[in-house]
């Protein structure tokens, strides 16, 4: 019996409690949920790997080629870049890259198995396509995840409600940094993705481009990333609107990734 | 040995008298020579600050010593006796402990959770160490009192949100732009409120500061204090532009920031926030410039809830503060307590080594033909005999002082091994302070 499933479920449970954990109500004082949140999210990375193991031990091969095998890659590390990159950062972001993770965890639990993509010619182009892809949806991830602390704290300063919660989020400038610079590290990547895609579209079929809904989508992800790079770095635009951008991104990156699937795609299972 | 505390604070007594009986520092020294010197104090402590007075003693008599510390008191005040009794406290036994405990978490204290008596403690425990007014016992009470206080802080969310209103206006300048280092800040008006946030936000780090008041020399007089730029009150908006903190308090009747120049300034800022900090009464900012976007706007009331909620949240937390002090009160009693035995303890040791000590001679006396080594390694012999054979009889009497053992079972304990008794043994004007044996 594979160990994928269990494995998927004790990291789905951590990650859920290692978010309530971070949110620091419950179940562990807000002073001590920093040291129980890290070893939940800790246990639940661990588990995470575990099952990639347990997917590359059952299909003999790099745990990479189908929708469900890369969302276990995604959940590992989105919490995992946060972590090690935002680890400093006050602890009311966990909530929201521990949701994250718990989703697509979630996701692979429920997307049914399918037969792995078709490999052409060159395998090494497909998987840096694959790689290259999903650690750009994790920095698209963990950048909606500053991008919703932001809107979070910004809402609750106006309601003039900051306890609690709002006091363990990032003060909004830190957030808006933080979004800024990963949405920058992903959109480098994503426009490597997609360059990598065409290359390794027209050795397959000939042809540069297919207007494909995953391609079409994949491009809509890169110009809305484009539009919030440009209002953030040539115009110069901060507050809400631009903020709104990011969480705006990061649900069509997750369109591209999970939704663009199901409307008629040959090579994305 | 009795441990009591004698003192007056905010809520006991006027500024006028407090101000009268601290003292600095450098007194202190001579403060605690002083009490020592009165002959009632086995160890003594005084803690003073802006809010309280407390003389801390470890006494054999109780109301000698709390005589002698009321008369210290009244001549630091220039008062009489009789006048200084009427705004006194006085704590004994493990009361005193208590209450120290609960100064030093800072439940006792003016604004509950300040966490700077907690560093007052320590230090007039240190500096008592260091003038050789303290020793076992207080040393151990004030051991007990830092780690409670500790304890207290970070196990507890006593110490937790600002509680004064420049403070809290501050932190959430803090919670929009993160490090103030480098912000831009806009003072309109110039009033005791506005100069006490804008000095917290000097503190905090933020960057240049302009000043705009209807009477220009009033700003530059405020410019020239803080290192500042005054700008003319009738163009300050045109500065919302560049600023990232505005803090208003102007008398004026009329709101002096309406929506209209702040929707202009925030699309020139390119929805930059913009933190409005909003002190007078009436206010000078209308309410409607709070719903405009990537604006914040806090009026004094809105401060004033957040100090009230915090001040709320930490009364709150006194009640798991009193159970940590409670906990920590046992442990030190359970201590205080052990001391009892110490006499009993050191008597049952000087027996055992006076009749090692003379076997060791008989038998020296009796074979001379012992050479050094042989000798050495028979005393060695006895004092491990010795000191296996004390071990239960020391362990019993700390385990009968710890449950409240009756006089007469530790009577019948020196009796058994014939031990003098221990009014005859006890050292005069300095019970109980000895060093407690391992």
């Amino acid at each position: 019996m594979s160990a994928l499933r269990p494995c998927l479920i004790l990291a789905a449970c951590s990650y859920l409690t290692a978010a309530l954990c971070y949110h620091g109500r419950w179940p562990v004082r807000a002073q001590r949920a920093k040291t129980w949140a890290t070893i939940l999210a800790g246990i639940g990375i661990a588990a995470n790997l575990g099952a990639l193991v347990a997917a590359t031990a059952d299909v003999g091969d790099w745990p990479l080629l189908t929708l469900r095998q890369t969302l276990v890659l995604f959940a590992v590390a989105v919490p995992a870049a946060y972590l090690i990159v935002l680890r400093r950062e006050p602890i009311g972001l966990g909530v929201f890259t521990c949701a994250v993770a718990v989703a697509a965890v979630g996701g692979s639990l429920m997307v049914p198995d399918a037969a792995p993509v078709k490999q052409f010619d060159s395998r090494a182009l497909l998987l840096v396509h694959i790689v290259v892809a999903v650690v750009a949806y994790a920095a698209f991830g963990l950048a909606a995840c500053c991008g919703a602390a932001y809107l979070c704290k910004e809402a609750l300063l106006k309601r003039k409600r900051l306890t609690g919660f709002g006091t363990r989020l990032p003060s909004l400038e830190t957030a808006e940094i933080l979004g800024y610079r990963l949405a920058g590290f992903g959109f480098v990547l994503w426009t490597l993705m997609l360059a990598v895609s065409i290359w390794y579209t027209a050795r397959v079929t000939g042809d540069f481009w297919g207007w494909t809904p995953k391609q079409t989508w994949s491009l809509v992800t890169w110009a809305v990333y484009a539009a919030y790079l440009h209002a953030r770095m040539v115009s110069h635009y901060r507050g809400r609107a631009t903020v709104g951008l990011l969480v705006a991104g990061f649900v069509c990156a997750c369109t591209t990734y999970v939704i663009a699937n199901y409307l008629g795609d040959p090579h994305h299972l | 040995m009795h441990i009591v505390a004698v003192g007056l604070n905010h809520k006991t007594a006027p500024v006028e008298l407090r101000e009268r009986v601290s003292f600095a520092e450098a007194e202190l020294s001579g403060v605690l020579t002083s009490l020592l010197g009165r002959g009632t104090f086995a160890e003594t402590t005084v803690l003073s600050t802006c809010n309280r007075t407390e003389v801390y003693g470890c006494v054999a008599d109780v109301d000698r010593s709390v005589t002698d510390a009321v008369a210290f008191l009244a001549e630091r005040a220039r008062a009489t006796n009789g006048t200084i009794r009427s705004h006194v406290y006085v704590y004994e036994h493990a009361d005193a402990s208590r209450h120290l405990f609960r100064v030093a978490c800072g439940i006792d204290s003016m604004v509950i959770g300040e966490s700077q008596i907690l560093t007052q403690v320590r230090e007039a425990f240190e500096a008592a160490a260091d003038a050789g007014a303290v020793r076992t016992v207080l040393r151990t009470l004030g051991r007990h009192a830092t780690e409670v206080g500790k304890r207290a802080r970070s196990e507890t969310d006593i110490g937790v949100g600002r509680v004064s209103i420049s403070s809290a206006a501050v932190d959430l300048a803090k919670n929009v732009f993160g490090d103030l280092a480098g912000h831009r800040v806009l003072v309109v008006g110039a009033g005791e409120m506005s100069e006490l946030t804008l000095t917290h936000l000097i503190d905090a780090g933020v960057g240049s500061i302009l000043v705009s008041n209807r009477t220009a020399e009033k700003a530059e007089a405020l410019a020239q204090r803080f290192g500042g730029t005054a700008v003319p009150f009738e163009r300050f908006t045109d500065h919302l532009v560049e600023v990232d903190i505005v803090i208003t308090q102007t008398g004026s009747p009329e709101p002096i920031l309406t929506p209209r120049p702040l929707q202009l300034a925030i699309r020139a800022r390119r929805s930059r926030p913009l933190f409005l900090i909003d002190i007078a009464v009436p206010r000078d900012i209308d309410a409607a410039v709070g719903d405009l976007p990537n604006v914040f706007l806090f009026d004094i009331d809105d401060l004033k809830s957040i100090v009230d909620h915090h001040l709320s949240e930490r009364e709150a937390e006194t009640v798991k503060v009193e159970a940590l002090i409670s906990h920590q009160l046992a442990e030190f009693n359970r201590w205080f307590k052990g001391l009892e035995a110490v006499p009993l303890i050191q008597q049952l040791e000087a027996e055992f080594e006076r009749l090692r000590q003379d076997e060791l001679a008989r038998l020296l006396r009796k074979a001379p033909a012992l050479t050094q080594e042989q000798a050495e390694a028979v005393d060695a012999a006895m004092y491990r005999l010795k000191q296996k054979l004390i071990r239960a009889p020391i362990r019993a009497v700390r385990q009968l002082v710890e449950n409240d053992a009756d006089a007469e079972v530790l009577s019948l304990i020196r009796e058994v091994y014939g031990l003098p008794g221990a009014d005859e043994e006890r050292p005069e004007g300095q019970p109980g302070t000895a060093e407690v044996p391992s």
